[in-house]
């Protein structure tokens, strides 16, 4: 067996470690490097989201984003899982759709929703928004329109689709036992639907907890 | 030389580290797939939540005032860009001020000018190119945009002034709001220099007191919502 001071001379021989100087340099660098990826792991698990939803290639907006789901439970495939289990909607037809998080354009996880692409329904699309983790979402009902497809329910007495389908979304979960709650985003910008009409969100998002 | 070679190599080293943080990070312009939790752990940093639903939601109601009909004097000031302003004319007029709803936190009570048009997908909305919204300042406050989750992670955004008020901007660059002392106005748009721009041109015009006047510039709300408090819109 080599003693360890002997190797210790034959690595300085053989020039690795000659310096000093280099083996300041490379811990250095070394500890640089570990610390953006420690900054950049930290970055990714915290909640960061657009407020919006867009379309597949992340260039413009579709849907307010306007609720949230978090707890140890809260990754979007589970919560899908708890959106059908609670509310009922199960169906998973529907476009896919995109949203910013964390600087990067994330396709949807998954959908839900109370029926078929041909019928007025309550919807869902979920996103990923942070390894907390958080799952993210455009509640809405939707009217079946014969001419052009989905609208969201526009601006009305008790406000729009987006309104609606937080309401139900949220008294669902909260029904089921979950901890709900909200929060105020100001995501209000109004979105033309097909049939000409506007719909945009009373900007506030619902919140529940996934804890099993 | 070997000063340089050091400094080269930090460089090589650092970006690189740069760089893979970045691709970990997924700062692209790609869709990515989403990640998911490969096994789900109770190792989260997250606060739980209270043991029980609060009586009152989180989000503090705030103050609100009676809704006014679009034939109706406002009870608050309504800022826009004027009939039109950098290349886009007003497209929409709406006038939405929603009934309280027994468990909503808050509702909306706004005017809202739209700019410019676009064209909506079967199951997709579309987003204007710019819109201004004008709250009352008692029912949207700076406070309420202070926590952006339960456990009050703050929204990012960037405080700036837009002709003299205090205000900030959201979403980088792409919602400006104002604080005016009577109204919060909102600007949205898919260009943050575009919004600038209108926040610029909304903070010196202010709309009329009583939106029917409207009907000057061709903008005619709706006769059968008219007189309607919750909402119409004037095309």
């Amino acid at each position: 067996m080599t003693p360890i001071r002997e190797m210790t001379r034959n690595s300085a021989a053989s020039g690795v470690g000659r310096s000093p100087r280099l083996r300041w340099v490379v811990s250095f660098a070394a500890l640089l490097l570990a610390w953006q990826a420690i900054g950049a792991a930290a970055a990714a698990a915290h909640f960061n989201t657009s407020s919006y939803t867009y379309k597949g290639d992340c260039s413009t907006r579709v849907d307010p984003v306007n609720f949230g789901f978090y707890g140890p439970y809260a990754g979007w495939s589970h919560t899908g899982y708890q959106v059908g289990l609670h509310a009922g909607w199960t169906n998973t037809s529907g476009s896919s759709q995109a949203t910013w998080s964390h600087g990067s354009c994330y396709s949807m996880g998954t959908q839900r929703a109370s029926g078929g692409s041909l019928s007025s329904r309550f919807h869902i699309r979920l996103f990923w928004a942070g390894g907390d983790p958080y799952t993210v979402g455009d509640a809405h009902h939707e009217d079946f329109v014969w001419y052009c497809g989905h609208a969201v329910d526009s601006n009305g007495a008790t406000g729009s689709g987006f309104d609606w389908g937080r309401r139900t979304l949220r008294s669902d979960f909260k029904a089921a036992g979950h901890y709900t709650t909200y929060t105020w985003w100001g995501n209000t910008h109004n979105f033309k639907q097909c049939d000409g009409d506007y719909a945009g969100s009373n900007g506030y998002t619902g919140w529940a907890w996934i804890g099993h | 030389m070997r000063k340089t070679s050091t400094v080269v190599f930090i460089l090589f080293v650092v970006g690189l580290g740069g760089g893979l943080a970045s691709v970990a990070a997924g700062i692209d312009l790609v869709a990515h797939t989403p990640p998911q939790p490969a096994a789900v752990s109770g190792n989260v940093t997250i606060a739980p939540p209270p043991a029980s639903n609060p009586a009152s939601n989180q989000a503090s109601s705030p103050t609100r005032l009676s809704c006014t009909a679009a034939d109706q004097r406002l009870n608050f000031s309504d800022w826009w860009a004027g009939e039109s302003f950098d290349g886009l004319g007003v497209t929409a007029v709406l006038r939405r001020c929603d009934d309280p709803v027994p468990g909503d936190p808050g509702r909306a009570n706004y005017v809202s000018y739209i700019y410019g048009d676009c064209h909506p997908a079967g199951d997709e909305g579309c987003a204007p190119p710019i819109e201004i919204q004008s709250w009352p300042a008692a029912e949207v406050t700076k406070q309420m945009f202070s926590s952006a989750t339960p456990d009050g992670q703050p929204r990012p955004g960037t405080e700036t002034t837009v002709g003299g008020m205090p205000a900030t901007n959201y979403d980088s660059g792409r919602q400006l709001v104002i604080f005016r002392p009577q109204s919060t106005v909102m600007i949205f748009g898919r260009d943050p220099a575009r919004v600038e721009r209108f926040g610029k041109k909304s903070a010196v015009v202010q709309g009329p007191v009583v939106l029917t006047e409207l009907a000057q510039f061709g903008l005619v709300f709706n006769r059968n919502c008219l007189t309607l408090k919750s909402y119409c819109a004037a095309r």
